[in-house]
Formats: structure tokens, sequence, C-alpha cells
């Protein structure tokens, strides 16, 4: 098994998955030739690659950040980054980042962002794909080797998952605080979930639930639910179509669209609070292989991890200073238990994922 | 020896080779072989265990045929596929024929709204009617319960419903399709039916429908396989209420948050609409076939008049009219409050005080700098391509004797029936090497996007062009061979500037049909080649409803101003003869 002690790998065969902040990493110290080694990468990205970097990050990484990475980077490593990005679904970016290595050719994103089944299905169809980065360059990685999973996958952010609602509709004991009340609240509200009951199929892998269960709730919200949506879709929870999404794309989605004025409110749920894991790849035919490592080493640093909490109250419980750790914290000292996925949990969850998928997916699609 | 005649019918020599092409024949061929390539690489797709694991399975297609939601999704489909071609048709083709036969007026103007249809992307359709008549939180429904009506009349969550306003949105397509023959159709014929006691509702049933019967079959097949495999409104509005047509029950089988998309499925699923895209290629080729009884276009006296509407005048106008405003009207005012707004919402006080410029000011003008150059260029090229090929294959298909001719415009057609998604896919796997390396590296390029775009613009293409030469009798050309003209001086001097009012309007509109093209440019980008209707897309994924809508608002100031212009100056020449 990979440093992920983050991992729910344990978890596989339904046995109970660690809680993040029990393993958070340790900070450490920068040994001497990690200076040099990110010099000679500074230097590198500088004049090789003219400080270009390509991305395919989805609009969330966008505007706002964008500047604050942008303006860290140049206090960081003293030039600028020239970044042209194109957003573009991770979903659909990995079948061509796979085959354009096997083809050859220069990958379309220098740095792949991308969930832990992703990255799982990146080293499964296209084994190499990821560069098995030497990364004592980076101080922070170096110090926290547990964020390198499998040699190439980074992990630099656990969103939780969670239930988005619209906060003009539902106040007071309303607001929704677990899966089990978004059940008692489908015969008051318009509840809607996703057309692939994303998150469930976890639920029911692993030992937070197990499959039974899972299952037996989702048959039950499904006579109630009044539609699906996508779980970017938050405006229509904002516009009244619906009032609440269970279970959602994570919180840092909602707080998005709340920090642009609408009215949306988020819970935790207490009956399945879980972690999803977001890795970065480095495709070993990235075209700016350099200005790659030092954003990676850019976003797990401390100042890279602030800018991600700022902007959408995610960043990764395994490095130290992690905002998401102290929620977790807060929610273990009342007695809940917190999960995180990861790749290895993914990789070791495959054939149950395939085969509880299409069962939850007709069940919520079943009117 | 040769006649003069038969040298100029028959194949060239390319000199001091000794081999023998002809020209037309080739240049047909090659979309053709392209097609036939990229169809084949979705073939073995299909039965292939995953994209990257090529073991031999026939699983997706037992999956496919046996699942209770599939067949539900099917009928589903065929519903809403027939209702949304009736409303298309219903309104599309009185409208063509008001524009073109009829002495309505203001003919720019009209043809420039039906323009701005095809230029609202189908998600801002959806949502407009979603905040117009949502059962729960629809304006409709406020003033229903304002009155004491607690369930409105109209359900927006049906199928009837999704395909009125997939139908209607698909309208201007049918406009297109039929205008042009319109355009061109003898006017004598209904004349005479005139002189012989016809009123105006019987001289359309009588000669007008039946003389554009190729024209017709060919808009309904089309918009029928659209409505196939129509997306927009069916995920916003069907998904949202449990709703399925197979379009979004492949998205949703085929698509994964999580994980890759499990394109496999959606090839096998591209057999049975290439199995169905038979019997409407079928029914499409019996009607070419009886084509020399609806040649319109004669060597002889040939006019276009305009049919006095007399006192039927206001209910063209107040029918015109309600289209317009339901169709274009709802939709743009719908835009335009959401490009204002931090999110979609009804009037109110609250709404008026969250007006804001910040859609507009946050948009990534990099990126959408990017994507224009890319648009343009595919809005000129894709089009050039298209009916260029198209020119050739309907030219093969109608004015030639070969066995092959059905069987090149039924693969001319497939494009059409097969998944969008699956077809840029294949042409993406193709490209990129996986199998065999291509010759030219076209990966990433403009070029890949124009030839891929044009590909799939060829049912179009061709269903337009083939109209068109149905309608002009083949006399014409047999007097230019017979004084010793080539074939393709044929073509260049006689059949292209008859058919040249179609060609131009095919021009306009695929380039229009370009534009708003989603699937391939979201496929096949990469880095440079991203274009605006996938950053609109991109839009949507994400959420940010509000920047869409700016975007879309500011791409509708710069279009449709030029529309108008070509409308106004193009759009309103006779064809000469």
């Amino acid at each position: 098994m990979s440093g992920s002690a983050v991992a729910l790998a344990a978890a596989c065969g339904g046995t109970a998955a660690p809680s993040p902040t029990s393993t958070a990493a340790a900070t450490g110290t920068a040994a001497p030739k990690t200076k040099a080694a990110l010099q000679a990468i500074v230097d590198k990205a500088k004049s090789a690659e003219g400080g270009q970097i390509t991305l395919t990050w989805a609009n969330y990484y966008g505007a706002p950040m964008a500047k604050d990475f942008l303006a860290l980077f140049k206090s960081t490593y003293g030039f600028d980054a020239q970044v042209t990005n194109t957003p573009t679904n991770m979903s659909v970016d990995a079948p061509a980042i796979i085959q354009g290595f096997k083809a050859g050719r220069p990958s379309s994103t220098d740095v792949f962002m991308c969930t832990d089944l992703l990255a799982y299905q990146l080293e499964r169809d296209g084994p190499d794909v990821g560069e098995k980065v030497d990364w004592s360059y980076s101080e922070t990685i170096s110090a926290n080797p547990k964020v390198v999973e499998h040699g190439f996958a980074v992990h630099i952010l656990d969103t939780p998952r969670g239930i988005t609602y619209n906060s003009d509709r539902l106040k007071g004991a309303d607001i929704p605080k677990s899966l089990a009340h978004v059940l008692e609240l489908s015969t008051k509200y318009a509840v809607a979930t996703t057309p692939q009951a994303s998150l469930f199929e976890t639920l029911a892998v692993s030992d937070i639930w197990g499959e039974k269960r899972t299952v037996d709730y989702v048959t039950a919200l499904s006579k109630n639910l009044k539609g699906l949506i996508q779980g970017n879709e938050l405006p229509r929870i904002s516009s009244g179509e619906f009032d609440i999404l269970a279970i959602d794309f994570g919180r840092n989605v909602a707080q998005i669209f709340a920090d642009r004025g609408q009215p949306l409110g988020w819970s935790f749920p207490t009956d399945a609070p879980v972690l999803s894991a977001i890795y970065n790849v480095i495709p070993k035919n990235a075209t700016h292989p350099n200005m790659a490592r030092l954003w990676v080493d850019l976003i797990t640093s401390k100042a890279g991890q602030e800018v991600l909490w700022k902007n959408e109250l995610v960043d990764s419980p395994r490095l130290p200073g992690s905002k998401t750790s102290e929620d977790v914290k807060k929610l273990e000292s009342q007695g809940f238990k917190v999960y995180a996925t990861s790749l290895d949990f993914a990789a070791k969850n495959q054939d149950a994922y395939a085969r509880l998928r299409p069962i939850l997916q007709q069940i919520v699609a079943k009117k | 020896m040769a006649t003069r005649a038969e040298v100029a019918r028959g194949p060239l020599t390319i000199a001091g080779s000794g081999l023998r092409v002809d020209l037309l024949a080739v240049a047909a061929g090659i979309p053709i072989v392209l097609i036939l390539i990229i169809l084949g690489a979705v073939a073995k797709l299909a039965f292939q265990e995953r994209v990257f694991d090529d073991t031999f399975t026939v699983d997706h297609f037992v999956a496919l045929a046996t699942d209770p939601a599939a067949g539900l999704a099917l009928r589903n489909t065929a519903l809403f596929a027939l209702l949304t071609t009736f409303w298309a048709m219903a309104f599309g083709l009185p409208i063509a024929w008001l524009v073109e036969r009829a002495d309505l007026g203001k003919k720019a103007a009209v043809s420039t709204a039906m323009s701005i249809g095809v230029l609202i992307p189908g998600f801002i359709y959806a949502m407009g009617w979603i905040l117009f008549a949502h059962p729960r939180s629809g304006l409709l429904t406020k003033l229903f319960q304002g009155i004491g009506i607690e369930t409105p009349p109209f359900d927006l969550l049906t199928i009837p419903a999704m395909a009125w306003v997939d139908g209607m949105s698909f309208a201007p397509i049918v406009f297109i399709l039929t205008a042009a023959s319109l355009r061109m159709m003898d006017a004598s014929l209904e004349d005479s039916a005139q002189m012989c006691g016809a009123g105006l509702l019987q001289r359309l049933r009588l000669v007008t429908l039946p003389l554009l019967l190729p024209s017709l079959a060919g808009a309904a097949i089309y918009v029928f396989t659209i409505a196939l495999a129509s997306f927009d409104v069916p995920l916003v509005i069907g998904v949202s209420n449990r709703i399925y047509v197979f379009s979004t029950y492949l998205y949703t089988q085929v698509q994964r948050f999580e994980g890759v998309p499990a394109y496999e499925i959606a090839a096998a699923f591209a057999f049975f609409m290439i199995a169905f895209g038979v019997v409407l290629a079928w029914v499409y080729g019996r009607v070419l076939a009886r084509s020399r009884e609806f040649q319109v276009v004669t060597g002889k006296a040939y006019r276009s008049r305009l049919t006095a509407l007399g006192q039927w005048r206001p209910v063209a106008w107040a029918f015109l009219g309600g289209y317009l405003l339901l169709s274009i009207g709802l939709p743009l005012i719908v835009l335009l409050w959401t490009s204002f707004l931090p999110f979609p919402q009804l009037p109110s006080v609250r709404a008026f005080s969250l007006l804001t410029t910040s859609n507009y000011a946050e948009l990534n003008w990099p990126l959408i700098g990017r994507a224009v150059r890319t648009t343009v260029l595919l809005m000129i090229l894709a089009p050039l391509v298209a009916l260029t090929a198209a020119i050739a294959v309907s030219w093969f298909v109608l004015r030639t004797r070969s066995r092959l001719r059905f069987a090149f415009d039924f693969m001319a057609f497939l494009p059409q029936v097969v998944p969008r998604i699956v077809f840029a896919f294949g042409a993406l796997m193709l490209t990129i090497g996986v199998w065999v390396r291509p010759p030219i590296d076209v990966y990433g390029t403009v070029g890949l996007l124009v030839v891929v775009m044009a590909l799939v613009q060829l049912p179009f293409a061709t269903r337009l062009v083939n109209a068109s030469l149905i309608q002009i009798h083949n006399e014409l050309e047999e007097a230019a061979r017979t004084a010793g003209a080539p074939t393709l001086t044929v073509l260049r001097r006689v059949t292209l500037p008859l058919i040249r009012p179609s060609l131009v309007y095919g021009w306009v509109w695929l380039s229009l049909l370009s534009y708003r093209e989603l699937t391939i440019p979201t496929m096949l980008r990469a880095g440079d080649t991203v274009t605006l209707s996938a950053v609109i897309y991109d839009n949507y994924l994400t959420g940010l409803i509000g920047p869409l809508a700016a975007l879309v608002v500011l791409m509708l100031l710069v279009l449709v101003p030029l529309i108008g212009i070509y409308w106004r100056v193009g759009g309103s020449r006779r064809p000469t003869v």
C-alpha cells in the first residue's frame, strides 16, 4: 500500500475506514538538497519552458482563485506563470490523456486534476501515464509523503460531500442534518439527487453503510424524489425548482454559488460524513514538466492550501494546518466517524462499484 | 470512336498514366470513405470490453437489449421524436411558405428572427420554459395560483410538453430545409390550379405540398433524427423529472462523475441507431426514386411568384407573432434577465435588487478570444467543406446510374443517426493514432475539427442539395453536354448557378449550426481549438448560468446584425434561370 494512511483502503471488504485527522501527516523540515533541486526546476521552468503551463481545469479554478494562485506563484518562484487554461470535464479529459500518451503525443494538460477513481483508471488503462516524480524538490511533499499515492498521484484536497439546500426555504429545524433527516423532509420539500446516485455507491461498498442499508435508503428516498439534477446545477436549488440536493458534489461547489449571492446552505450529513479525494497527476508527456512540478508544489504548499481554503473551503487533511482537518476533529469529538476516499480505496472496490452503480442508478431513475 | 457527348460524360484520363478516373465520383467517395473509417472505429469500440481493453464482448448489446429502463426510454424517444417533428414541421413549414411564397412582407426581418432561434443554445430554451411554466416554481404556475388554480393546465414535465419546447426550437431548421425549395417552385403550377377554381388551402394541399414532398420528407426525416438524439431539453426538463429518452438514458449510463465515460456502451447503442437509420434512409430513398416527378425547374418557362394572402394576412401575422414570441422572445427575455442576475429567478423586488453586471465583468476573455478565433474558422470552413462534399455526393446519387449511388446516399446520411459523441470519439481515437498512426498529424488542429464537423453536416448538406437538384430537370444539363461541355463545366456553368440560392442558404445555416455544435468541439478540442459553444457548455456544466447567459447575449449582439444584413442583402435575391 502506498503512503496514504488516509485511504479508505482498509475499508475494502467492509472494515472501518480511518479518519483523516487521525492520520494527518506531520510537518518536516526541508533538507538542504531540496532548495538546490527546486532551484534547478525553477531555472528549467523559466528558461526552457518560458514560464508556460497548459491546464484543462474546470471553471471553478478559473477567475478569483486563479488570480490568487498566479500572485502566489510569482512571490514563491520569482517569475510569472503564463497559464493557458481550457476548462474541460475531467472525465472527458482522462481518455484523451491516456490516448495521447499511448500515441506518443503531448498531453492536453501539464497537470491533470482528477478524482480518486479517475486516478485509478489512469493507472489501470494507461500504465505509466502518471509521472512518478522525485518529489525531493518539494519541501511540503518531502515532509508529508502521505500525500503521494502510488508514486504518481498527489493528494491536493478533500471535498466534503453532503447536502445542499435552499436557505430561503429551509430554516431552523428543517435544515437537514443527516441523510435520514433528508428522507423525512422529502415528504415536505422537493428533494433531488444526482442521476448517477453519486457517492451512494461509496456508502454501499464500504463499512460506512454497507450494501443493504444503502439500497434500502435509496429505495425509500426514490419514492419521494422530485427529480434528478447534476451536482453542479445548484442554481436550480437557488431558484426554488428544488429545495434539497443530496448527495451533492461537495461543499466547495455550494460555496462557489453561495459566494455569488445564491441562497444556499450546506450540511455535512452526520450519518454519512464522507470526504472525496482530489489528486494532481503530472502526465509523462506533459509539455511543461518543470512548470507542472512547480504548480503541484505550489498547491500543496501551506500558502497554496490557504488559497484553496479561502476560495472554496477545501484543503488536504493530510497536510499540516488543514482547516478541513479541524472540521473533522470537531465532528469526531461529537462522536461521529468521518471517512475519506482514496486511490487505494477506488482500486480495491472497482468490482463492487461496477456491480452496485447500475443498481443504484436504476432505483433513483424509477418513478 | 466515342462521340463528343460521350467523351464529355465519361471519366478523365490522367495524362501519361493511362489511369481513368471520374473526379466527381472520387470527390463523392472521399467523405464516404472517411465516414466508413470512423464508423469502423465505432464498431470496434462497441465490441470492446472497455475503451482501453479490446477484449471482444457482446455484453453491451445484451445489457441494452435486456434493460427495462432502456425499453421505456425507447418508447419515450419514439413519442418524443414524433411529436417534436410534428411541432417543428407545424411551425417551420408554414413560416417558410409565408416568407417564400406569400406576400407577407418583412422577409428579411422574419428570416433574421428565425436565424436567432438557431443561435440560442437548447439549454436556454429549456431554462426559459422551466422559469416560465415549471409546475412548482414557474411564472405561469404562480399566476394560476394567484387566481386560485393550484395546478396549471399545462404540465411542462411531460413528454408532449418537452416535444413542444424542442419542436419549436427545431422549427428554424425545417424553415431552412424547405424555404429553398419553396423559393424555387414554379408559380405557374399554382396559377393553373387557381385558374381551375382552387382556393388557397386547396392549392396548398393539392399542388404546393405534393411538389414539396421530397423537401418535406428530407426535412421531416432530418428533424426526426435530430429529435431522436436530442439532448438539451430532455436533460434539463426530462431528467429533472425522471423522464428518460435514449440520449439521456445513454448519458447517465455513459457519463460518470467520478470516472472515465463508458463510450463503449454509446458505441453499442449506435448500432441500434444505425439499424433505425437504415429504415429512415430507405424511406427517403423511396422518395428520391420518384424524384423526377418533382422536377419543377426546367429549361422551359420558369417563374417564381408570390401568393396574395388577402384576408388571411392578419391570421398569418398572428401565427408568426405567436411563434416568435414563444420560441424567440421568451428565451431571449430569459437570457437577458439571467445575464444580469447572480442566479436564475423570477422577477421580484428582491430580484431587481440583485441585478448586477458581474456576469459580464467576470467573463474569461483570454479563453473567449481563443474560442472566437476557432469558432470563426469553423463557421467559415466547415460549411464550405460540407457543401462541396455534398455537391459531389448528391450529383453522384442523382445524376449517375452507378450501382453505388444509393449506398453513397445512405452512407452520407449515417452520421446523422450515429450519436455525435460516438462519432467524435471514433474520430479522436483514429487521429490520435491508437490503432494505426495516421499519415497526417491532425490531432488538436482546427483542420480536424473542420473535417469531422463537415462530415456530420453532410446529411444536412446532402438533403439540402438533393432537394434542389431534384427540382432541376436533367434536360438543362443534357443540353450543355450535347454542346460538348464536360461534367465539371456542366456543374460549374449550369447546375451550381441554378442551385446557388440553396447553397448560400445552406452555407449560412451550416455556419450557424457550426457555431451551435457542442459535442464535436468538446471531444476534439485540444489547447487552442476550444470553441465558443464549448465555453458555453462548460459554463452550463459548472452551473455558471449567469456568465453563460452574458456570453450568449454578447454573441447575439455581434451575430444578429450580421445575419440581418445577410437576409436583407443576400437572402432576398431570387434564383436566376
